[in-house]
């Protein structure tokens, strides 16, 4: 009689636990913002969304980005590569396989470490050797500094772990890497293909609406940014969804002048799959410092009550 | 509106915003949205929060209302377009259903839910919140119930 009211109580109370809650932004001087806020004066939220907007685009091509070098990694469907002999790998030192885009490290006679050359931060390129760090660093991301050893494992940066093992045999003293997507290729043109895409984006407004336009030409069209915010404790944020032919992305991204999240959702079309990204960084986008942010949101402050 | 600065008697504990954001959250579906609200209410109500009997009460009184009227708004405003709710909150997996399923009750039957479910609060509460009888609550209760009863009952 009570269980259905018990099992409701439970799951309200888990699901509302999702929810994360983040301090109100501090000022400078340590005062909480949203207690403070001024009368507002109008207009800016027009530029202010433009550009968020903008940031959204190109975070987006990102994901999207990144989405299809992840999905290679979760879909079913098997293609081999070989990448010949063992034996004319050196032992313990890091050979880039550019075709295949792997490192292979060979540890014994028979045994190798096969890596992904993309940073499992945002798929950047990963070089070897490093410009800097420890004695034992043997990658390092090109983009984002990200620092890793002979094994893959990190030793610094923003990445939030190891670089992708590729599963691989061994078979006849060859070494055979074994991809588990057989569109492997198809997904890697198409993610190119965002990266080179220019985030050049225009904006109109029928009825307020902001419509932002990617040229044709580069396979992704940017739909519509379906909501900008700012929140009276100072976060803006930005929904916005992007697709190609493989899938559809939908990503909200919101700064609060301290860093910048993104929670992104890859769904492609067959309906097949689906991946779920969070990713957090200190870097704010558009560079917003605390101040401007502090001020942005005073004068966006809804005029009601 | 004069007087921002909570008072020492009425200080807006960290506990309390959570659980009034989570609230507000269950009910419109939007984290932003949720937080708005519950600030907006917080930024109204503190200058006189410590004349009120119980200032729990109001408050949530304040964030419900914010809640309710945001939900017709929202309501007005997309009939004709897609309804879109931006939100970055993702839910447990096993609990996606329940989300979706929580989120297709009507609004007062939903507001109901979280008051009594969430929030514990007395039905007379809830009955002044919604504007309608202590019977009506608990009708509204057992409709949502019985709409919910595929993700509640074993």
């Amino acid at each position: 009689m009570n269980t259905p009211e018990r099992v409701l109580r439970s799951k309200l109370h888990e699901l509302a636990e999702a929810v994360p809650i983040i301090e109100p932004l501090q000022t400078v001087d340590g005062n909480r913002t949203y207690a403070d806020l001024e009368p507002p004066a109008r207009s800016p939220r027009r530029l202010v969304a433009a550009v968020l907007a903008a940031a959204a685009v190109a975070l987006l091509a990102l994901v999207i980005t990144y989405a299809h070098n992840r999905h290679s990694t979760v879909t079913s469907g098997v293609d081999t590569t070989d990448l010949g002999p063992i034996t004319g790998f050196p032992l313990r030192q890091a050979v880039h396989v550019v075709d295949a885009r792997v490192f292979v490290v060979r540890i014994g006679a028979t045994e190798a470490i096969v890596l992904s050359d993309r940073s499992p931060h945002l798929g950047c390129r990963l070089v070897t050797p490093p410009t800097d760090g420890p004695a034992n660093a043997v990658f390092q991301d090109q983009c984002h500094g990200s620092i890793f050893d002979l094994n893959g494992d990190k030793l610094s940066g923003p990445a939030a772990e190891g670089m992708y093992p590729v599963q691989h045999n061994v078979i006849n003293g060859r070494i055979t890497i074994v991809r588990d997507d057989p569109t492997l290729e198809q997904w890697r043109r198409k993610a190119q293909q965002a990266m080179d895409l220019k985030a050049s984006a225009s904006f109109y407004e029928p009825d307020g609406t902001i419509v932002i336009l990617i040229p044709p030409a580069g396979g992704i069209t940017i739909g519509p940014a379906l909501d900008a915010h700012v929140s009276l404790n100072g976060r803006i944020s930005v929904t916005a969804t992007a697709s190609d032919p493989g899938g559809t992305a939908r990503a909200y991204v919101s700064t609060d002048g301290s860093g910048t999240t993104i929670n992104a959702q890859y769904e492609s079309s067959d309906g097949q799959h689906t991946s779920i990204w969070n990713w957090t960084s200190d870097d704010t986008l558009a560079r917003f410092t605390q101040e401007e942010l502090l001020t942005i949101a005073r004068q966006l402050r809804p005029n009601s009550d | 509106m004069t007087e921002p600065q909570p008072t020492s008697a009425t200080a807006f504990t960290d506990a309390q915003r959570a659980k009034l954001i989570r609230a507000a959250w269950l009910i419109v579906g939007s984290r932003v949205d949720a937080e708005d609200a519950v600030h907006d209410a917080w930024l109204s109500c503190s200058s006189h929060l410590a004349d009120v009997d119980d200032p729990d009460a109001y408050l949530r009184r304040a964030v419900i209302n914010r809640c309710l009227s945001l939900l017709r708004s929202r309501e007005r405003a997309t009939r004709a377009v897609n309804r879109i709710v931006a939100d970055d909150v993702i839910p447990p997996r096993h609990l996606v259903e329940f989300r979706d399923l929580i989120q297709t009750l009507p609004i007062r039957q939903r507001t109901a839910v979280v008051l009594r479910y969430y929030c514990d609060t007395p039905d007379t509460e809830i009955a002044t919140h919604l504007g309608c009888a202590e019977v009506t609550v608990r009708v509204l209760i057992h409709r949502a119930l019985r709409h919910l009863r595929s993700e509640i009952e074993p």
